[in-house]
């Protein structure tokens, strides 16, 4: 098969390592279908009373108590520019560990709901897909992989709460 | 300087051959690196015969080498014992050097070196200062004894640099001691500062530091020479013998030592008393025995000949007894008291030796040693050659601590009690894994074997005899058994990390326990018994969070001894001349507050002197001392620690300050402005009041870094000043830094936590009491005649979404330290002590809140951080005012 040039190193990564298929945790947010490699993926818990933060892009809901730990949580909906919905029962809060510089931050994301963990062979994975100059952005976007009719976007979680998104955060409040 | 660089090629040849196993490839490797690098040295202050041995050499090695890495050489032991000569050959041509860095003390010593010392800076510069000051021959006594012992210690870690340079101090200090030498000395202070800040970083002194140390001090032309580091002039000197250092009995043991006596002695008084009334059994004079028997060991430990004398002589006629050869009667009990009379009185003399440095007049003792002896019928052998004791020699260790007690004995002419504060020989040998146990006991049977045959013989000398350890290990071995007996002490070293850690652990416990007390199938249990192990378990609870944080404290003395430096050298450049005083420098404070008084301080007491004290000519002309005054002074109170500078000077002069002020559009006039909330603008970024400018400091720049930390500390900051008598400025921190007292509010739903120590006082928002400013923008509470700012903490937090119950909200007057507003909340729900928890760093830092709690039912509650706060509203503040 031949392979698309790409400049997301981290899917030449992905592609060059040893295993022919890969683990990623899927999980739907508003009818789409998302993938977070399960490495990223420190657990899942069920939603829990968040508090509010003041002066945070609205993006973050707000901190929780994870054993001990104050951690904020992404409202990931929000993030991608969906509208927001109630939590409901099936409602989750994916805990990831992110790369920023040297720092390994814990964060914890909101979906509306959490699949399964899928095996998705490299030979599966597509480039994202490149919408011209629209306004979408899908520079987090790892890649597309299509499973059973339907498509699974493939997220690259340090991308999407990326350093440049954290500061976003700080120059919001100033 | 080419020595340098083959010092330190040369050092790590050395290191190569010397710690490493020369028959690993890597090993060799590495070797052949290191050689072919000695090839490319200068060689210009060699003489070309040698230049050609050591080129000849180097090149057989580099071939030798290859042929072993290579697998081709017929006997690879002969081979690599070669390579060795070879590096050897080398590095005794270009100069010896190499051979004594082949000796790295390993990280471990380095660091109880390094933590030994840590404060030794501020110390050694505080008792320059004040020798400075009052030219008391006790301050150099005390610097002399510092610097002897690093020097003792730096000579067994062969720290050559650092021990030559401690050895001209004490030079120094003997010969030709001046009081213009303080500058010189304070500057050799810091150079063996600088020495143990690169051993801090590298783990290792680098041979390049001590020479350029060398130039550095002798372009400054100290007084006193400073060896210089030639490497064929192998400083490798005399002061070497001065480790292990001699034994000094030091005011603290002695202390200990009279503690510990007149413990025992209560003992034996006791038990004369039980004698004495008829109603003792053997236990009781074996007791006795025991007491004696443990305070003769002591003084024999503590070189206290006399007090060792008297009681060895009291056990013999109590062993006597013991034995059942004499039968006590009341002369002996007589004799006995007149023993314990007599050692009581020994004791006070010591006592008051330590206080006052004299050596009073001593009871006179040889007829009670007389009639003793006499009483136990036995013609006491002298005590230094008492015999052993039959010991049988066993694998047993307790056994074998006992010999090898002995033996320590004997190797320091002591009693035969083991000292129970220093380790045995062996075990700290075996513990160092530098022999094995069998070979410790083969040696004790050994010494044991000579002993009966009439050879005295330490332990260590036999080991050493038999090859088994070097001397150095010995020295080693022997310095571990003092460190052993410091750490068996009062006090013992604990990584910080390890009560971070049991800090943490407490934080969660106390969480854990709120909630198990908030759980209402508890509270509302009628179980009597639950409720009193719950009461037990918050106790408990409580004892030991307090017990952790006090083991985070440390004295901030080292800290207020730096400033002291400070003030001198700022003192000195500016012409001003000022007392230091400290005051309550043994005040224990957080560490890590500790850590970071220092910069807050600096600026405070350059302001003091800058600002503060006038030049010595004004002084006078307003009837002051011609010398200024600083006083520093560190106390607690309630619940917070409270460090305060204050000097003499000029004072504050209000009409400037608040001309600055409006100048910077800070205020509009001073109208119904406190004297306190003026002082408060000096605290602002980049307010200075220009005619006090100068080059040392700008008011301002200093102060804001002094608030900053402050706030960053959850403190505040007061000052108080008198225009013409002086200022004083007083930093007032929490006393711990992880668990706060703080009043839970509720704002819009949800709850915050604001800090205690920022409320003044909290009341019920009445209408009347507010002013609409601004066509009801904006709001004023009156409250004590004063005119507050009023915020709604829901409209700072952006909480809009809930419809507040007008009626019900409360006003929580808060204050920075410096200006007071007024906070509208929606209601109280009470008090609670809260562990305070860091936010994930992945979000950043957010106006108004200081970090986060969690609550008892597991909620997160956020802290509000007054000062951050009361920053925010400034700017809406001022547009009112």
């Amino acid at each position: 098969m031949s392979i698309h040039d790409t400049s997301t190193s981290s899917l030449a990564q992905l592609r060059a390592g040893r295993g022919s298929a890969d683990k990623f945790l899927t999980f739907a947010l508003h009818d789409e279908v998302y993938g977070l490699p399960i490495l990223s993926v420190q657990e899942i818990i069920r939603i829990m009373d968040i508090t509010p933060v003041p002066h945070v892009p609205d993006f973050i809901r707000g901190v929780i108590n994870l054993r001990g730990k104050v951690l904020p949580v992404v409202e990931l909906r929000t993030k991608f520019g969906m509208e927001k919905i109630e939590d409901s029962k099936r409602t989750c809060i994916i805990v990831v560990q992110i790369q920023a510089g040297a720092d390994t931050l814990t964060m914890g994301l909101i979906v509306d709901e959490v699949n399964e963990v899928q095996n998705i062979a490299k030979d599966n994975i597509e480039p994202p897909p490149s919408f011209g100059s629209s306004t979408i952005d899908t520079s987090f976007i790892l890649g597309v992989a299509k499973l059973q009719k339907r498509v699974v976007m493939l997220l690259d979680i340090n991308k999407v709460l990326s350093e440049q998104h954290l500061t976003e955060v700080s120059e919001q409040i100033q | 300087m080419s020595n340098k660089i083959n010092a330190d090629k040369l050092a790590h040849l050395g290191e190569v051959v010397f710690l490493l196993d020369l028959d690993d490839w890597q090993t060799q490797l590495s070797m052949q690196e290191a050689l072919l690098d000695c090839k490319d040295l200068e060689m210009d202050d060699l003489e070309d015969d040698k230049v050609q041995i050591i080129l000849t050499a180097i090149d057989e090695g580099d071939a030798l080498i290859d042929a072993l890495v290579e697998e081709q050489v017929e006997d690879r032991q002969v081979a690599v014992a070669r390579l060795g000569q070879i590096v050897t050959e080398i590095t005794n041509i270009i100069g010896g050097k190499s051979f004594t860095k082949a000796y790295m003390p390993d990280g471990d010593t380095i660091n109880a070196f390094l933590a030994e010392h840590v404060d030794f800076a501020a110390e050694a510069s505080g008792l320059v200062l004040q020798w400075e000051q009052d030219g008391s021959e006790t301050h150099i006594e005390a610097l002399r004894r510092l610097i002897h012992t690093i020097k003792g210690e730096a000579g067994m870690l062969q720290f050559d640099e650092l021990g030559e340079l401690c050895h001209k101090i004490e030079d120094v200090l003997d010969h030709s001691l001046e009081q213009g030498n303080a500058g010189h000395l304070l500057t050799t202070i810091d150079r063996i500062d600088g020495i143990f800040l690169s051993l801090e970083d590298n783990g290792a002194m680098t041979v390049s530091l001590g020479a350029e140390e060398g130039n550095v001090v002798e372009s400054e032309s100290l007084p006193f020479d400073i060896p210089d580091f030639d490497l064929e002039t192998s400083p490798y000197r005399s002061y070497k013998d001065a480790a292990p250092l001699p034994e000094e009995a030091d005011a603290d043991m002695v202390s200990e030592f009279l503690d510990e006596a007149a413990e025992h002695l209560h003992a034996v008084e006791a038990g004369l008393l039980a004698l004495d009334a008829d109603k003792a059994d053997n236990e009781t004079i074996d007791t006795m025995f025991r007491a004696f028997h443990t305070i003769k060991g002591l003084a024999g430990f503590m070189n206290l000949e006399r007090e060792q004398r008297l009681t060895h002589r009291a056990e013999d006629l109590l062993d006597a007894a013991r034995e059942g050869s004499l039968v006590l009667d009341r002369s002996h009990y007589g004799i006995l008291f007149a023993t314990l009379d007599t050692f009581n009185k020994l004791c006070d003399g010591l006592r008051e030796a330590l206080e006052s440095g004299m050596m009073p007049e001593m009871p006179d003792l040889p007829e009670l040693l007389h009639n003793l002896e006499t009483a136990s019928g036995r013609k006491s052998t002298t005590i230094h050659n008492k015999p052993n004791g039959s010991v049988d020699v066993d694998v047993n260790p307790m056994i074998m601590q006992q010999v090898d007690g002995a033996q320590n004995a004997a190797l320091e002419s002591e009693p035969v009690v083991l000292p129970e504060d220093r380790r045995p020989l062996g075990e700290v040998l075996v513990d160092a894994d530098m022999v094995p146990p069998e070979t410790v006991v083969r040696a004790l049977r050994k010494q044991q074997e000579q002993s009966e045959k009439g050879e005295q013989k330490k332990l260590g000398e036999i080991l050493v005899e038999e090859g088994r350890i070097t001397k150095k290990e010995l020295h080693t071995a022997l310095a571990g058994q003092k460190t052993g007996k410091v750490v068996s002490s009062s006090t013992m070293k604990v990584d910080v990390t390890h009560v971070d850690g049991l800090g943490n652990a407490i934080g969660e416990l106390v969480i854990a326990q709120n909630m198990l007390t908030c759980l209402s199938e508890i509270r509302e249990s009628p179980s009597r018994q639950l409720q009193t192990i719950m009461s037990q378990l918050t106790r408990i609870t409580r004892t030991i969070q307090d017990t952790v944080t006090s083991l985070r404290m440390v004295p901030v003395r080292p800290v207020f001894q730096r400033m002291n430096r400070v003030a001198r050298d700022l003192g000195v450049k500016i012409k001003k001349e000022a007392n230091f005083i400290m005051e309550g420098g043994e005040s224990e404070i957080d560490k890590s507050l500790v850590d970071r008084l220092g910069d807050p301080l600096v600026h405070l007491v350059r302001n003091a002197i800058d600002h503060g004290i006038e030049l010595p000519a004004d002084r006078v002309a307003v009837g002051k001392q011609e010398k200024g005054r600083v006083m520093l002074r560190a106390f607690r109170q309630a619940g917070h620690v409270h460090i305060e500078i204050q000097d003499d000077g000029k004072g504050l002069d209000r009409s400037v300050i608040v001309a600055k002020a409006i100048e910077r559009g800070l205020i509009q006039d001073d109208v119904g402005l406190s004297d306190e909330e003026v002082w408060s603008f000096i605290f602002n970024a980049g307010f200075s009041t220009a005619t006090e400018i100068t080059d040392v400091s700008g008011r301002g720049v200093g102060m804001d870094v002094v608030r900053r930390m402050v706030e960053d500390m959850r403190g505040t900051i007061r000052v108080h000043s008198v225009l013409g008598t002086g200022t004083t400025v007083s930093l007032i921190f929490p006393l711990t830094l992880a668990i706060i007292d703080g009043m839970m509010v509720s704002v819009a739903g949800h709850t915050y936590i604001i800090p205690t120590l920022s409320i003044h006082t909290s009341l019920h928002l009445a209408e009347q009491q507010i002013t609409n400013v601004g066509g009801g923008a904006h709001r004023l509470l009156d409250w004590q005649e004063h005119q507050l700012p009023l915020f709604a903490l829901r409209d700072l937090f952006d909480q809009h979404f809930t419809e507040a119950d007008a009626n019900r909200s409360m006003a929580i007057i808060v204050s920075d330290g410096n200006r007071d507003i007024a906070l509208e909340v929606d209601a109280i729900l009470g008090r609670q002590q809260v562990v305070l928890k860091p936010i994930d760093r992945s979000l950043p830092d957010i106006p108004g809140i200081g970090g986060s709690s969690i609550t008892g039912e597991g909620h997160v509650c956020l802290v509000v951080d007054i000062a951050g706060l009361v920053a925010m509203t400034t700017t809406q503040e001022t547009k009112i005012a």
